[in-house]
């Protein structure tokens, strides 16, 4: 730990001293603010996550720490420009997690548990999404971006921001379950809860954000209603994710060798080409991950294996970036409001999530710890949260930033409590051929 | 088709290709203006340079011509870019694009990465030895060549933004490169050598370097491009130091060079990778751009901050290595040292390369040499290197301008003042150690003095360790696309077309000088892979090196 501590003053005091040459600028050389901050983040987080886990909590959340401590609302050594550069780092690694995620879901294995997964979802989402929009829609008067709406536009503002708060982390999820080599009921529902809840957000959001344009007028984009917005995002990220698998699977078969390179550059392609075509980077390799383990032969484990030595650092600079976004000055101002949301949240997913367990009669590990694998919020909600403010700029800036608000309290707290459940049911580095990384 | 013929074809296609690319000058300036991202994202102060660019060596070239308020402008904007919020978002284009136009897009930049990451492969390269391909390949230009025709309007696989993504790729790949060659410059290796070597290598480096200096400064002085002439003539001596290794290896195994002296023209040609970085280490130190940052210092003292840069970031890789407790977190750790170390120096206005290039000399010369072995073998991750250089190559084609006029022009300019420098300094290099052998055939090597290492000797006439010496290493390529970094006008378009047009005629002379000679290079020969990929300079088939006997001189 002392090392990791030296090591990490030394690259900070580094970093000062560079950015003390062209404070507030990107440097010198066209790329080297992105060259800069990706190599520092790496540094950094990288041993940040070591000291965390020194003191027995999730690495993830010292990435997380490393990048809000260090970002520009704080420390101010990564400028917003880099983060912002960054951001094919970000995509890459949202892909890597979904294909992560789909390939350790066997469909198989799950089946016994999906009666859990599933009741567990349609308890907690609806429970959740209820609290939040009645929330909402009971503190509009107080809430400047609300209290000027009237009738059913502040229910379907409030039903907005619901929706958008309902939303779990697959990404934090994953991380952590990889972080920690879990292994159990507990670590095979929460996959299939945070996985299933994605899905359900997103198609929800999709239908208030047309019930949003009948009520407001002028949204939408391309053109197209939201519904056939919907039925591309869905169906053609399912199909790219076809596509990715059997382009993997082949890879698998003829050139092994060379998989973790081909993953990263399907990746790359995703994130590059997906978003600009309004495709989910997410569904798209969430699917190819599901196919390459359930009917392609992939292992997860291959995939695991392959991707070992790429994965930390993206991860680690990914968590560190979703860190530096968080936005300490929205939580400042409206953190009476956030934490209100944080626990009406926190309640009703939690109450939801047992409830669901009860009617499932899953094991008893999965009621009694899986609520607190629920809390993890991220990257879904803040994108959704944008594109909120993006079309009704009149009260979505302000609904983003309460969604950030909540999600800067989520993020921090909800790795803590997952590695807290996993630990507390004894699932934490069962996973075959794999320990905990601490 | 034999092997010889499919790579004499591959040449001509490969040269017959950049012709074609070369050849529509008109409204190719605006898309594959090579300056444009460089310069989207330049403060002001590179209006030093924007003055050259009214020069009317550059009116002819097609590319976008730049002026002092072009560049303010476009350094406005640059500033605008980074500020908080008001980044602009990536060039929509793909939205504008029909389904089918979206689908070639996609396909052809995963078929852009697959074929990156099949280059290394070793069934690619067994097929590429088969095939007789290996020089070609391995030059790294038809992957040069690839991002050429990937930026092109009409393929459009890598658009504005999608490049603009990956660009960091080039800071990376420099500071990964330098640390390679950095991390050659073991000085107990080289202690092992044999004596003189440093001085070959110091003479025909040197001599190539300065004939090109003077030539080309007097070019450039003369009307092509009298601005900061010095500064780009030193640029293109550093780029014309350097050899690479392949074509002592193609003649090696062509059988025009015995075994030995082979082994110390591939040292030597390692060595002078390290004379460019120097020099670009000098450059970088003396032409500061004036006015930016915040730190005031004299030419020296960024010198000494720069070499300072190198040394901390060496010691900066090898703690975090030591502090690696898993195999995984030694890759990502080492990673993210280069990549700072790459950010550090472009953010201060120096090279990665050079920075990389001292830091790897620093892990290199470890007290431990099983440390500093260990330590280079675990940076070296192969599964991922290769790769890189490949990316950072297509990256580098996609961002140059094959249609500078200016740099078609100096290239024959170049390429003979580079030639006669080699020969020169290859003369030079024979007449101060009065150990390289006149006569073609190796002369009976005489008994070295008991405990005393033996001499270098290259045992082959002057005019076949010249020929061994003409191509090209691909470091000259990563000096020039550092300076286009550091120094985006349209003066480094030129000199980035002088470079890279000129690595090519130098494996083309290379080919037909080999040809003339009657050198056949046999079937399945392993002419190795990039020229930035040094085999290890000590091979263990080389014989053991004698004890070292400090008090003996080399006899004359």
């Amino acid at each position: 730990m002392i090392r990791s501590a030296l090591l990490l003053a030394v690259v900070v005091v580094l970093m000062a001293s560079t950015r003390s040459f062209l404070p507030g600028a990107a440097g010198v050389g066209p790329d080297a603010g992105v060259a800069l901050g990706f190599g520092f983040l790496v540094l950094a987080a990288v041993q940040t996550g070591n000291l965390f886990a020194g003191a027995r909590l999730p690495r993830l959340t010292g990435y997380l720490l490393c990048g809000l401590v260090m970002g520009p609302d704080v420390g101010g050594l990564l400028t917003p420009a880099m983060v912002t550069d960054l951001r094919l780092v970000s995509g890459v690694a949202i892909g890597l997690i979904a294909l992560t995620a789909g390939s350790e879901l066997n469909l198989r294995a799950l089946r016994p548990r999906l009666r859990s997964v599933l009741l567990i979802s349609l308890c907690a989402l609806p429970l959740a999404l209820a609290a939040c929009t009645l929330l909402a829609w009971g503190l509009a008067p107080h809430l400047p971006f609300l209290a000027p709406l009237v009738g059913s536009q502040r229910w379907t503002a409030a039903l907005t921001l619901g929706v958008i708060l309902a939303s779990l982390s697959p990404a934090v999820a994953i991380a952590i379950l990889t972080e920690t080599a879990s292994a159990g009921p507990l670590s095979e529902v929460t996959l299939g809860v945070v996985v299933l809840a994605d899905l359900f957000v997103i198609v929800l959001f999709t239908s208030v954000s047309a019930l949003g344009a009948s009520v407001f007028g002028g949204a939408g984009g391309a053109g197209l209603s939201p519904f056939t917005s919907l039925a591309i995002e869905i169906f053609g990220s399912a199909a790219v994710g076809v596509l990715v698998a059997l382009a993997l699977a082949a890879v698998h078969r003829y050139a092994r060798g060379h998989l973790a390179l081909f993953i990263l550059a399907a990746c790359v392609v995703t994130a590059e080409v997906g978003a600009r075509l309004h495709l989910d980077a997410l569904l798209i390799c969430l699917t190819a991950g599901v196919l390459l383990e359930n009917a392609l032969g992939v292992g997860g484990a291959a995939i695991s294996r392959a991707l070992a030595p790429a994965a930390l650092p993206i991860f680690a600079v990914f968590f560190a970036l979703a860190g530096a976004r968080l936005n300490l000055h929205d939580l400042r101002t409206l953190w009476p409001v956030a934490l209100a949301f944080t626990v009406a949240r926190a309640a009703a997913l939690m109450g939801g999530a047992r409830l669901g367990a009860t009617l499932a009669r899953a094991e008893p590990v999965v009621g009694r710890w899986g609520p607190l694998g629920m809390i993890p919020q991220a990257g879904v909600s803040v994108g959704l949260a944008e594109l909120v403010a993006r079309h009704h700029p009149s009260w979505g800036v302000g609904v983003r930033g309460l969604v950030l608000a909540v999600v800067t309290v989520n993020q921090l707290v909800g790795p803590v409590l997952l590695r807290l459940a996993l630990t507390r049911a004894g699932e934490v580095g069962r996973r075959e051929g794999d320990a905990p990384e601490h | 088709m034999t092997p010889r013929a499919r790579s004499r074809w591959a040449w001509i296609a490969l040269v017959g290709a950049l012709a074609g690319l070369a050849l529509p000058p008109p409204a190719l300036g605006q898309p594959l203006d090579a300056g444009t991202l460089h310069a989207a994202a330049r403060p002001a102060h590179e209006a030093d340079d924007a003055g050259a660019a009214s020069d009317p060596g550059d009116a002819s070239s097609g590319a976008p011509l730049l002026d002092a308020s072009a560049a303010n402008a476009r350094a406005a904007s640059a500033d605008a870019a980074v500020s908080p919020g008001s980044r602009a978002p990536p060039t929509p284009s793909l939205r504008r694009r029909s389904t089918g136009s979206v689908a070639r897009v996609t396909l052809g930049l995963f078929a852009l990465l697959a074929l990156v990451i099949l280059g290394g492969s070793p069934a690619v390269r067994a097929f590429e030895r088969r095939a007789g391909l290996t020089m070609v390949i391995g030059s790294g230009l038809p992957f040069l060549l690839l991002g050429v025709v990937a930026r092109r309007p009409e393929v459009g696989i890598l658009d504005d933004a999608t490049l603009r993504d990956l660009t960091p790729v080039l800071e990376f790949g420099l500071a990964w490169i330098g640390f390679r060659v950095g991390a050659d410059f073991d000085v107990r290796a080289m202690d092992r050598w044999p004596r003189g070597t440093a001085r070959v290598m110091g003479a025909e480096s040197a001599c190539a370097f300065l004939v090109v200096v003077v030539v080309m400064g007097l070019a450039l002085q003369a009307g092509l491009h009298p601005v900061n002439a010095v500064r780009n003539a030193l640029i293109l001596g550093a780029c014309a130091a350097v050899s690479a290794p392949t074509g002592v290896r193609a003649m090696e195994a062509a059988g025009l060079l015995p075994a030995g002296p082979a082994r110390d023209l591939r040292r030597v040609a390692a060595l002078d990778d390290v004379a460019g970085v120097l020099v670009l280490g000098l450059v970088t130190s003396a032409f500061r751009p004036a006015g930016v940052g915040a730190w005031v210092l004299p030419p020296l003292g960024w010198l000494f901050l720069q070499l300072g840069m190198g040394v901390v970031h060496g010691a900066l890789l090898v703690s975090a290595v030591r502090v690696a407790r898993t195999a995984n977190e030694r890759f990502a750790l080492t990673l993210g040292a280069i990549a700072f170390s790459a950010g550090m120096a472009g953010y201060v206005g120096f090279s990665p390369l050079v920075v990389g290039a001292v830091a790897g000399v620093v892990v290199a010369n470890l007290p431990s040499a099983a440390e500093a072995g260990g330590l280079i073998s675990a940076a070296r991750h192969r599964a991922f290197e290769r790769p890189i250089f490949m990316s950072f190559f297509v990256v580098t084609g996609a961002l140059w301008d094959p249609t500078n006029r200016v740099g078609w022009a100096l290239v024959p300019v170049y390429v003979t003042a580079r030639l006669m420098g080699k020969l020169l300094g290859l003369r030079a290099a024979r007449a101060a150690a009065a150990e390289l052998a006149v006569a073609s055939a190796p002369p009976p090597s005489p008994p070295p003095a008991e405990g005393a290492p033996a001499p270098v000797r290259v045992g082959v006439s002057v005019r076949a360790a010249w020929m061994a010496l003409m191509p090209t290493s691909a470091v000259s390529i990563a000096v020039i696309v550092s300076v286009r970094a550091l120094y985006p006008t349209v003066l480094s378009g030129a000199l980035e077309t002088v470079v890279i047009l000129g690595a090519l005629f130098a494996e083309l002379a290379f080919r037909a000088s080999l040809s003339l000679a009657g050198g056949k290079a046999p079937e399945g020969a392993d002419l190795g892979a990039l020229p930035i990929e040094h085999e290890a300079l000590d091979t263990p088939s080389a014989p053991p090196p004698p004890p070292p006997s400090p008090g003996t001189e080399p006899p004359p």
